[in-house]
């Protein structure tokens, strides 16, 4: 088997449970120097609102945030920081479109989504320009490759330029790029959705995208990124 | 125009594409070879269709995706090379060739006039690059477009000034994967393989410079990409100081002409190694204890020369750095790998001979020359050190004027193939260059 991310060979044992039940063995997967360069975040010691590392309950940022969308009780999660070895990954992932990486992480998503059953999971849309250049959708794909039901509810206008280009202020500043479907709609409202992006930095896309969400009422709607 | 001539590249590439997307031909980016394989037409290299689909049915190549993404909804843009046209060429050169560089410069002159690919195996040290210069010479004059390619961006960055200064009026290109200058046409141009994957039938001449090195060797990509890169009807020239198998092979059943330089200009044998008892190697370095017979090694050497010393990993190189501090407080010393930041410096600092000893991985086996030094391998028996690799280690000893009495030591836990290979290759070198007297006997 060979690495997913630097193709080197891998070699490993079958676990028991590989061997002795009706079980799809697991092809892809990075190997150990992959996997040591990427740190996943630490669950002690953040803020409660987006899980960045503070001494205090809230971060700044989401301090800001609060009086921004003072009924919002904002949750959001992720698994990996977004350091070199993640920028890396991403650049090739999702601005070189090497589709095949979305196997990069499945364990590690399998793993955080099993604690999650009974979320509506609804990905963070593209625009159809993106779609026609890039070919995929780089969040629908981390959650396919990893078996992960999902509700594409939230769709996204026309944009100009990758957020990449953008400064921070420029970020904060847009305006709503999202709306949610007429079925979508529906299917939320009372119920516990949770949104999925690929990368948390400033929080404005997750925003947005909650906001036309909570427009609908759900029960209760937490976020998740792979990396922030 | 010229932007597309002999090239074959995707939109994105190209400045200016509007107008150029008019003028020029376009060629299909992947082609299907069977109900379920696809292969894609820039590396040559076959997926499983379902491992590369795209959710917007197209089908991408993830083999050569660090050159930009191919897929099937793009397509190649590409303009054939113009007619050849005759011309006057300027070249500057004082130096003098060996005897044996003349045979084997007049032999590569007589194989471009016949557009008939040739093997050059001279030995390391040999002088490889002026041997060249009269065929580039002769191609330019022709009008022909040559390019000289190697798989290591070091032997580029080498090259280029060396050809450059030789050529003067001529414009040169040197492509590589890390530069900010961006492509336009030239007759003459050195570039890493990798660039080769952007070329279509545009070259009359290729030569490639140390084929057998990494990542060339055994890199279908590569090969692909050199055969797309040639006219149909073109010579292209493979140097080497380690042919591999596959191209002996071709030497013998006459399938590919080869000349051979067995001897270096200065007319001294080639250095043979010389083996030597190292017991558990591997079990004392990891426990940190430097071997004695390793040690003596470079106590005797060290009296005449400086001490480059090859360490089979990284690891094991970092464990041993540590035991050889301790046993040589004195000696300035050093070491350096592949990830090593300060790798440049710490080179040009063992050229300068701030130090005299450097540690080192398998990274300097090849393209470095330096003043005055032995070598020992350390753990010569392991794995990583193949004939090849071997014979280039060798080969870093005595390569200038001046003779040291530099040597060379294979120490070992048990002999292996390779090794025994690497002193047969040096050894028939050295008997083939006394008995066509390139080499003077002492």
């Amino acid at each position: 088997m060979k690495c997913n991310y630097c193709s080197q060979m891998i070699n490993r044992n079958l676990t028991l449970a590989e061997i002795f039940l009706p079980k799809k063995i697991v092809s892809e997967q990075l190997c150990s120097q992959c996997t040591q360069k990427f740190q996943l975040l630490k669950t002690k010691g953040t803020c409660q609102g987006c899980q960045r590392q503070t001494q205090n309950r809230y971060c700044s940022d989401c301090l800001k945030w609060q009086q921004l969308y003072p009924q919002y009780d904002f949750h959001h999660e992720a698994l990996f920081s977004y350091n070199q070895a993640m920028q890396e990954w991403f650049e090739e992932y999702k601005f070189k479109g090497n589709y095949r990486l979305r196997y990069s992480f499945v364990s590690f998503l399998q793993a955080y989504f099993k604690q999650k059953r009974g979320f509506i999971v609804i990905p963070m849309p593209i625009s159809q320009e993106r779609m026609a250049v890039r070919g995929f959708n780089q969040v629908e794909g981390l959650l396919e490759a990893a078996g992960v039901d999902y509700q594409p509810y939230l769709v996204r206008f026309a944009d100009g330029h990758s957020q990449v280009t953008k400064t921070r202020s420029e970020r904060l500043q847009l305006v709503q790029p999202f709306e949610l479907t007429k079925e979508g709609q529906k299917a939320v409202s009372n119920k516990s959705v949770l949104l999925v992006d690929d990368i948390y930095t400033t929080g404005r896309t997750i925003f947005h995208g909650a906001q036309v969400i909570l427009e609908n009422h759900p029960a209760e709607l937490y976020t998740f990124s792979l990396a922030r | 125009m010229q932007e597309l001539w002999g090239r074959k590249v995707l939109k994105k590439e190209i400045n200016q594409s509007e107008q150029l997307e008019i003028a020029s031909l376009t060629l299909p980016t992947m082609k299907e070879l069977a109900e379920n394989k696809i292969q894609c037409l820039r590396c040559g290299q076959i997926q499983l269709k379902f491992t590369v689909q795209l959710v917007n049915q197209c089908y991408y190549c993830p083999e050569c995706i660090q050159l930009g993404r191919v897929d099937t909804g793009q397509q190649f843009y590409h303009l054939p090379e113009p007619d050849l046209v005759k011309r006057k060429v300027s070249f500057v050169w004082e130096g003098q060739l060996t005897i044996g560089q003349q045979q084997v410069s007049d032999e590569l002159v007589a194989s471009v006039k016949k557009a008939e690919s040739r093997m050059i195996w001279a030995v390391t040290g040999a002088g490889k690059t002026e041997m060249l210069f009269k065929s580039i010479h002769y191609s330019l004059e022709c009008g022909y477009r040559i390019g000289v390619a190697s798989p290591r961006v070091d032997v580029c960055l080498e090259l280029f000034p060396r050809i450059q200064a030789v050529f003067p009026d001529e414009e040169a290109l040197l492509l590589h994967g890390k530069m900010e200058e961006s492509y336009r046409y030239t007759k003459l141009l050195i570039c890493t393989t990798h660039q080769l994957l952007r070329f279509y039938q545009a070259f009359d001449v290729l030569i490639i410079d140390e084929v057998d090195a990494f990542p060339f060797v055994d890199n279908p990509l590569l090969h692909y990409g050199v055969k797309q890169a040639v006219k149909p009807k073109s010579s292209l020239i493979y140097l080497t100081a380690t042919p591999t198998e596959a191209l002996t092979k071709k030497t013998d059943r006459n399938e590919l002409k080869t000349s051979i330089l067995p001897a270096r200009y200065h007319r001294r044998v080639l250095p043979v190694p010389k083996m030597k008892w190292c017991h558990r190697w591997h079990e004392k370095i990891n426990q940190g204890i430097s071997p004695k017979s390793f040690e003596d090694t470079i106590r005797m050497l060290i009296s005449k020369n400086d001490v480059l010393i090859f360490c089979p990993t990284i690891t094991l190189m970092d464990q041993l750095g540590k035991a050889v501090e301790k046993s040589f407080p004195e000696t300035a010393l050093a070491s350096v790998h592949s990830q090593d930041s300060q790798r440049l410096e710490k080179v040009l600092k063992m050229r300068n001979k701030e130090y005299r000893i450097l540690m080192t991985s398998t990274i300097l086996e090849r393209g470095v020359t330096f003043d005055g030094v032995s070598v020992i391998v350390l753990g010569a028996n392991h794995t990583v050190f193949a004939t090849s690799a071997l014979v280039q280690i060798a080969g870093r000893v005595d390569r200038r004027k001046e003779y040291t009495a530099g040597e060379v030591w294979f120490l070992h836990d048990g002999c292996t193939k390779a090794m025994k290979e690497a002193v047969k290759q040096i050894k028939k070198m050295n008997t083939l260059g006394l008995e066509r007297g390139l080499i003077d006997e002492v």
